[in-house]
């Protein structure tokens, strides 16, 4: 970690701004974020687009058409209840994509608390919580969401919080890391030793180095989400009809993968274009912001 | 001829920033079992310069721009590294400051003592195993059976900083480099240190380059002594010459600084000013804004080390003229 | 160290006592039982093979026998298999999963170090780049669109192996490629990362120092510590490997424990769930322990505090 300054605002300046600097000139990142970017502007206006643009909306049945390859009235072609496949792309990107970005805030919010906590409060505490975390981590959490899914019925919300629950270990254990290197750093005894107040301690200087991992990690915690929740629908657990989501888009694009491939190919280019630009961009920050790993 | 002789060395670092002017035409040389200090403060290019020696640098940033290394008539800057590593370990070692860092903290110690003997002599395990154990003794290790199985964290600074010499000196190098071995002890560590060293000198007869920004530390263990400042050479002299007759005003104004040799009561004394930007050296001497002697010439004219006595070079010019006011 | 594995012998019984009770009564008050839907048999069938399951105890009373069963490790009878226990459906079933686990795990460890290795030294050239953008793809292609594009490239186009089955060796490759795919990509940056940070580090400027060789650097001096971050990879690795054979097994149609347990969760097949959460759950923990062993022996500074 750069070492920051003790003035308080010199230091947001200069790292933040050399981070940004660095996180400029990689262009794969910037193309990550680009695309994220569009995709959610476009994605998140799904509803409108879809009436005036393409004049057809995602539920739209045309059984007598039946599945039809990409042409000029159905850009991306129909799937086999003969429904557009380009509106139901953008509806489900919608749904995919606020899939991936509230499972992400739940699992940095108890990650976050968690590992702020523990990190925090060190000694025994510390010890017994991060031993429950290194318990956690090896069991396959996936069993138990595919569990609650199925029992506890589709609901979408279940599904976030799922999801969100697998997820927060990771977080949990960088927050708690940061935490604790942090606390240790001369400055901050620095700053004591200069009769600074605790509270002005933890805002002026311990959040800004958490906020580096955080956003890295966060980042690159939702291609991880989006990802689990496609399984989830391969299962026939994610999204219900009539919503659909990339995922269950992609199930059913693979079951009639030889017959009608562009029922395949444009869902899953989809996903994998914006897995992959979240997972650069969550890349270039980690560099950017010059963040290590979690363990020592 | 000298064991080692550098010739206008230069080197860079070629950063976002700019090009950092590291080392600026940098010359001396070592006799062979001869001791030399290389004195200077943080970023003065001491450090970069054994690095250039020794094709330590960093390669994508860092690049030596010219100049000569000739050792034992060979110029190690002209070689590739295949050919670099028969001097490396063998013939010319070097020790780093932070024993702890500079060890592999994944590897047992006896490991990685007896590296150098499996790299460049024709030996066994058993036969290596047996000279690591004999040197643990002679630097000073206690119960070396026991600890050549033992890993670097359960030493201590002093005794990683014995394990460093040991594992420098076991191919009995014609030439010791030493990038301050003791700046991270403690001070009653750092004599012992010292004192090893000049043991191990005795006893092997090699020549030493000591690189340290401490005084003290040079002025009671070597021959000769530079000093630099800026990347380049500002005096170098047999060090009884360089303490008491001194003939650079930067070698005076860091005697004087030295807090133990001024009267107490009184403020300390500083050099006024601030190290220079190596990213855009002034032309003129490198001291020329913060000297208490300064002339007008001092920041236009090419500055390089002379004679100005014998076996003592300044690049002070008003001492090339003779000028010195004291 | 046996202590070490005592203390994680004595940690894992809480922790499986409480899943079991976990899933117990989560099973239980999910709406919903195994004989729910057979809506052939009228509700005096039903009743009937309720009671004859002893599901018509109060639930306390069920949780009880159940856990009396499980210490006895007496999984249980399975309602949909009814002439098996689960026991026997777990023993027959896991090798075959365990088998394809292992393959992928050998397909990721093989890719992923040699990726990361090659990608480390020759960094920001073609062969960091190139290995990195593969992995890349790995990770973001999720297994069950990489399946059927495996199939259909290699078996149905080029005709090389089979689409489906567990018969012949040849079955295992595209199944092991397909499920190891996503760790490979993982191991692959997670070993470049750790391989560079390594080769940063002051020791490596002493060994060049000393003379040595770049061979002897890296295979003696950086890769113990640069596989570190792969070590630590490796106990959520299998874990995940575990999960993601639920649907290789469903796509390539391999009889392994994973479709078991998703067709159990879907029929409320009590007995089943339970006995392969658990069964899971110990076989993890297990396969974890093995790795901190590991990790520790590679790591000195972590011996068993």
């Amino acid at each position: 970690m750069p070492p920051p300054a003790l003035h308080p605002d010199e230091k947001s300046a200069s790292f933040w701004r050399d981070a940004w600097h660095r996180l400029w000139q990689n262009k794969l990142a910037l193309f990550g974020l680009l695309v994220v970017a569009v995709l959610s502007l476009v994605c998140g206006l799904a509803a409108p687009l879809c009436g005036h643009l393409i004049g057809y909306s995602y539920e739209q049945q045309n059984l007598a058409l039946g599945p039809v390859p990409p042409n000029h009235a159905h850009w991306l072609g129909t799937d086999r209840m003969g429904r557009d496949l380009l509106a139901r792309l953008l509806y489900g990107g919608r749904i995919s994509l606020m899939v991936g970005l509230l499972a992400t805030v739940v699992s940095l919010v108890i990650g976050v608390l968690y590992g702020a906590v523990s990190g925090f409060a060190g000694g025994k505490v510390d010890m017994a919580l991060m031993r429950l975390v290194d318990i956690l981590y090896a069991l396959p959490f996936t069993i138990f969401v595919i569990l609650l899914m199925v029992f506890f019925g589709r609901n979408i919300i279940l599904l976030f919080v799922a999801i969100g629950a697998v997820e927060w270990l990771t977080m949990a254990r960088i927050v708690r890391g940061q935490v604790m290197a942090v606390k240790q750093q001369e400055f901050i005894e620095a700053a004591r030793a200069l009769g600074l107040r605790r509270r002005r301690i933890l805002f002026r200087h311990i959040l800004p180095n958490l906020l580096g991992p955080i956003i890295v990690y966060a980042t690159l915690t939702v291609p991880e989400v989006m990802l689990l929740e496609a399984f989830l629908s391969f299962l026939g657990l994610g999204v219900q009809p009539p919503h659909s989501s990339w995922g269950v888009l992609i199930k059913e694009g693979a079951e009639v993968m030889e017959e009608y491939p562009w029922l395949l190919t444009y869902p899953a280019a989809a996903m994998a274009l914006t897995l992959f630009s979240l997972n650069f961009l969550g890349d270039g920050l980690r560099d950017a912001l010059d963040v290590r790993g979690s363990k020592d | 001829m000298p064991l080692l002789s550098v010739n206008h060395l230069r080197a860079a670092f070629h950063t976002r920033a700019g090009v950092v002017r590291a080392v600026r035409d940098v010359s001396f040389q070592i006799e062979r079992g001869e001791t030399l200090g290389l004195v200077g403060e943080s970023g003065s290019g001491k450090s970069v310069t054994c690095y250039s020696i020794m094709g330590l640098l960093p390669q994508p940033p860092g690049r030596v721009e010219g100049g000569q290394a000739v050792f034992d008539g060979v110029d190690l800057l002209t070689l590739s590294p295949r050919q670099l590593n028969q001097y490396r370990g063998r013939r010319i070692s070097m020790i780093f400051q932070d024993p702890m860092t500079s060890l592999n903290p994944y590897l047992r110690i006896g490991t990685q003592l007896i590296e150098p003997l499996l790299i460049h002599e024709k030996i066994g395990r058993a036969e290596a195993r047996r000279r690591a154990l004999d040197m643990m003794a002679e630097v000073g290790l206690p119960d070396p059976t026991h600890r050549l199985r033992m890993y670097p964290h359960e030493f201590s600074g002093g005794m990683r900083q014995r394990v460093m010499i040991a594992m420098a000196l076991m191919t009995r190098p014609d030439l010791l480099i030493a990038d301050e071995p003791t700046t991270a002890l403690d001070v009653t560590v750092q004599a012992q240190i010292l004192d090893l060293m000049k043991k191990m000198r005795e006893e092997l007869g090699m020549a030493i380059l000591l690189i340290s920004h401490d005084l003290g530390v040079v002025s009671g263990f070597c021959d000769r002594v530079m000093v630099m400042y800026a990347g380049s050479v500002m005096e170098s002299a047999r060090t009884g010459d360089l303490f008491y007759h001194t003939k650079h005003p930067y070698t005076r104004a860091l005697q004087k600084s030295i807090p133990a040799l001024q009267v107490k009561g009184r403020e300390l004394y500083t050099i006024a000013g601030a190290p220079p930007d190596l990213l855009h050296p002034l032309p003129g001497c490198p001291f020329a804004p913060r000297c208490e002697y300064v002339i007008d010439a001092c920041a236009r004219e090419e500055m390089a080390p002379l004679e100005v006595a014998p076996a003592h070079c300044s690049a002070c010019l008003r001492a090339q003229k003779e000028d010195l006011p004291w | 160290m046996i202590r070490f594995v005592a203390r994680r012998f004595l940690e894992t019984i809480p922790v499986l006592f409480i899943l079991a009770t976990a899933t117990f009564f989560m099973m239980r008050l999910a709406p919903g039982g195994p004989f729910a839907t057979e809506k052939q048999a009228g509700r005096e069938v039903r009743a009937r093979m309720e009671a004859h399951y002893g599901l018509d105890k109060p639930l306390f009373q069920q949780y009880l026998l159940q856990m009396k069963h499980l210490l006895r490790g007496d999984l249980g009878p399975s309602y949909k298999y009814p002439s098996r226990t689960v026991n026997e459906i777990i023993a027959k079933a896991f090798p075959v999963s365990a088998e394809l686990g292992l393959e992928a795990l050998a397909v990721a460890l093989v890719l992923g170090l040699l990726a990361g290795m090659v990608a480390a030294l020759q960094q920001n050239t073609f062969w960091d780049h190139g290995p990195m953008s593969l992995a890349m793809i790995g990770l973001c292609v999720p297994t069950f669109v990489m399946g059927p594009l495996l199939i259909s490239a290699f078996a149905l186009h080029l005709g090389w192996f089979n689409a489906a089955g567990w018969y012949w060796p040849r079955d295992r490759v595209l199944p092991a490629l397909t499920l190891g795919a996503f760790y490979a990509a993982y191991v692959a940056r997670l070993a470049r990362g750790g391989l560079l940070e390594v080769l940063r580090q002051d020791f490596i400027r002493t060994a060049q120092a000393k003379g040595a060789g770049p061979s002897r650097i890296l295979f003696r001096h950086a890769l113990r510590g640069g596989m570190l971050p792969v070590v630590s990879f490796l106990g959520p690795a299998i874990a995940g490997l575990l999960t993601g054979s639920f649907v290789v097994e469903t796509i390539f149609g391999i009889p392994g424990l994973g479709r078991f347990f998703v067709t159990a969760a879907f029929n409320r097949d009590y007995f089943m769930i339970m006995g392969s959460v658990l069964f899971y759950a110990v076989f993890v923990i297990a396969m974890n322990l093995v790795v901190d062993v590991v990790l520790v022996w590679l790591n000195p500074k972590l011996r068993f505090d």
